[in-house]
């Protein structure tokens, strides 16, 4: 074994050093103005100390590892118990978002939603008259919403939340429990998906260790950092594109992905409830007008290429002596039948 | 085992070290010198000659003295930008086929907003692409032009070409998707369980950074990570930092596409595979590709991760014609644009089958 410096250690001060340099640098102050430059320099510096985590996470492995070789114990079997314990430490951190009860996770839906609602409400707060005691008087009807969602909470751990709403806040209400469906489903996908990827991580680190133990068995150990880090590189890319590949992922991403769609839709029924008693135009009334903006268009399309079609006739007519076949075009005939 | 470290030499990377610093400092003078707008994208010359909306139709400056009779239209993808085809000078594909003697137009598809939510697929085809070839042959006086697709704008022109196959004299697909269910392809079997619909209602636009992101992530540690890493052996060569800024530029800027077109090109083309299966309905009209009869040429890539050769390949059991001409490159899918084996071989096919059928 060498003794001396950490090579992890000293590229990542190597990296420090660099960046202390780059950006005391006045040149560096203008170049970075246009934001292609700026962007890669910073996308290099990221590159480079996600690389160096990666790799002196390995080499820490690997210390962990040695004295178990030095016993004679077969290293594959160390490298697999090691990853293992990875594998534990990653999906016990995370393990807690994934197994939280419904009732924990009400809470941090609604905390999601502030960030939507906010800004709303604080123009609410300088809104006269009846739209502001409807926001912010007495009985607040939002806080009236919240708290009946937290009250009942308390009460049945959730099962309230499941049954017909009553009153004025009835839709607003039902709004809300969909978009906490969805906000649910949403978190599900997403940690099944973190999971995979977590332990696809791992696995990754399982095979970048086997490859160098390997490679350290044959007397091939990488010469340069650089040479160390695209082994890591090649073998983390080979291990993920194998899992990229598979039915679990395929199925978790796409989940995840729907999942996310399907909350962000709900999200916004939300959104267009509070922007209509604000008198600010929803999304899907906006959409709407575009939609509409867009069939005329259509329209006009349809026309101008029947008015294209006549000239082009006429000019053809009087070559071939007769009266013109006319085309017609799709979208005419459609009116026409209409 | 035990006997050789795992990682290399404390003085190998004391050493490494010193090289690398003094390279990332001589990149800095380079850095220093440059400027956003050094990174000069599309720089052929160009006019526009129509426009409507967000979409413009480019006429490129001929660069020889008599150009070939009948024009060329290239019909781009709209998921990404038309400018590598004409990256910089010494890798433009368009400058090439301009020397080849093409008379070239192109279709700009523009950077879509909220307002074009709703524009479709028959939108892009019988809307805008029949009004550019309607521009080309009026300023031309010409009955027939011909049509050249890239990439996802193939999959446009062969349905173009199968609507209205009496405007198109001869049809160039290259790295076109036809078949979409063939194997190989990360991105086929990802999209199959996507919910489009949903996302489309969602979204409105499908932002131009999350379909970067999916094309990225096919190979997370190269695409993301190496690349910017190996840009240390190339930050002292300006030339060199140019080609790879401009590069940079063009993944990341990915316009956003409209929801209602995303919805229906991932539904029927990926996951429905309806234009071999002749389902494909554009205006009221079904696009059957057997109608197309004009001599069509199909270049694909033969390492293309992201159009998988079969699925370019598929073309030929299905289009009508008794002319149809395979080449294949050895590149990858964005290697077709800007490799030194296609800025060498591909602009003098394209012209040598066109000047035969002109």
């Amino acid at each position: 074994m060498s003794q001396g410096p950490d090579p992890a250690e000293l590229y990542h001060a190597m990296i420090d050093q660099w960046r202390r340099v780059v950006l005391a640098q006045p040149g560096f102050q203008s170049a970075a103005q246009g934001w292609t430059l700026s962007d890669l320099v910073e996308r290099y510096l990221a590159a480079q100390s996600t690389t160096m985590r990666l790799v002196e996470l390995s080499l820490d492995a690997w210390r962990e590892l040695l004295p178990k070789v030095g016993t004679g114990e077969d290293w594959r079997t160390s490298i697999t118990a090691l990853a293992g314990r990875f594998r534990e430490q990653l999906l016990s951190d995370a393990g807690t978002e994934g197994t939280a009860s419904e009732a924990q996770l009400w809470p941090q839906y609604l905390a999601h939603l502030q960030r939507l609602g906010l800004p709303m409400l604080d123009a609410f707060r300088e809104a006269p008259g009846r739209l502001q005691e409807a926001a912010f008087g007495e009985d607040p009807e939002l806080t009236r919403l919240t708290n009946l969602f937290w009250d009942s909470y308390a009460q049945t751990f959730g099962r309230l939340l499941r049954s017909p709403g009553l009153g004025p806040g009835r839709e607003t209400s039902e709004k809300l429990e969909r978009g906490f469906d969805a906000w649910l489903e949403w978190s599900r996908a997403s940690f099944r998906y973190q999971t995979i990827i977590a332990d696809t991580w791992v696995r990754a680190l399982e095979r970048f260790l086997s490859e160098l133990a390997d490679r350290a068995a044959r007397g091939e150990s990488p010469a340069t950092v650089r040479a160390l880090t695209n082994l890591y590189m090649e073998t983390a890319e080979a291990v993920f594109v194998e899992k990229f590949m598979s039915t679990e992922y395929i199925e978790a991403q796409a989940q995840a992905g729907n999942a996310s769609m399907e909350y962000w839709r709900r999200e916004r029924e939300i959104v267009d409830g509070l922007m209509k008693i604000s008198h600010v135009p929803t999304r899907t009334e906006v959409d709407e007008a575009h939609r509409q903006v867009h069939e005329l268009r259509k329209e006009l399309r349809a026309l101008r290429r029947e008015l294209r079609e006549l000239r082009h006739a006429q000019r053809r007519a009087p070559a071939a002596g007769g009266t013109p076949h006319v085309p017609v075009s799709a979208g005419a005939e459609e009116e026409e039948s209409d | 085992l035990s006997g050789h470290a795992p990682w290399p030499e404390p003085i190998a990377v004391l050493r490494e070290q010193i090289e690398t610093a003094g390279k990332l400092l001589d990149g800095l003078e380079v850095f220093g010198r440059l400027r956003a707008e050094d990174i000069d994208v599309g720089a052929t010359p160009k006019e526009e000659v129509y426009r409507d909306g967000k979409v413009r139709l480019f006429h490129y400056l001929p660069t020889v003295a008599q150009p070939l009779r009948i024009p060329v239209l290239i019909v781009y993808a709209l998921f990404n930008r038309y400018y590598m085809l004409d990256l910089q000078q010494d890798r433009s594909l368009v400058r090439k086929m301009l020397d080849q003697g093409l008379d070239l137009y192109l279709i700009d598809w523009g950077y879509p907003d909220r307002s074009d939510r709703w524009l479709t697929f028959d939108d892009y085809v019988n809307g805008y692409l029949e009004d550019c070839v309607e521009a080309v042959r009026e300023r031309h006086e010409l009955e027939e032009i011909n049509l050249l697709g890239v990439c996802q704008g193939g999959d446009a022109a062969l349905c173009y070409a199968a609507l209205e196959p009496e405007k198109v004299r001869n049809l160039i697909t290259m790295v076109t998707p036809v078949d979409f269910h063939v194997d190989g392809s990360l991105v086929n079997t990802w999209i199959q369980g996507a919910n489009a619909a949903t996302a489309a209602e969602a979204l409105g636009l499908i932002p131009g950074e999350l379909i970067s992101l999916g094309f990225l992530i096919r190979s997370p540690f190269q695409r993301h990570l190496r690349k910017y890493l190996d840009l240390v052996d190339m930050l002292d060569d300006e030339e060199k930092l140019l080609g790879f800024l401009r590069m940079e530029k063009w993944i990341f800027d990915t316009p956003d596409v409209p929801g209602e077109f995303y919805r229906e090109w991932i539904e029927d083309f990926y996951q429905g595979n309806k234009l071999v299966k002749g389902e494909i309905e554009l205006g009221g009209r079904r696009v059957i590709l057997e109608a197309i009869r004009m001599p069509v040429l199909n270049v694909y890539a033969e390492a293309d991760d992201l159009i998988p050769p079969a699925s370019s390949m598929a073309l030929e059991r299905y289009v009508g014609t008794t002319d149809y001409t395979e080449r294949a490159f050895p590149v990858g899918h964005i290697g077709m644009y800007v490799s030194g084996k296609t800025q060498r071989d591909l602009a003098p096919t394209l012209a040598a089958w066109l000047k035969e059928r002109t």
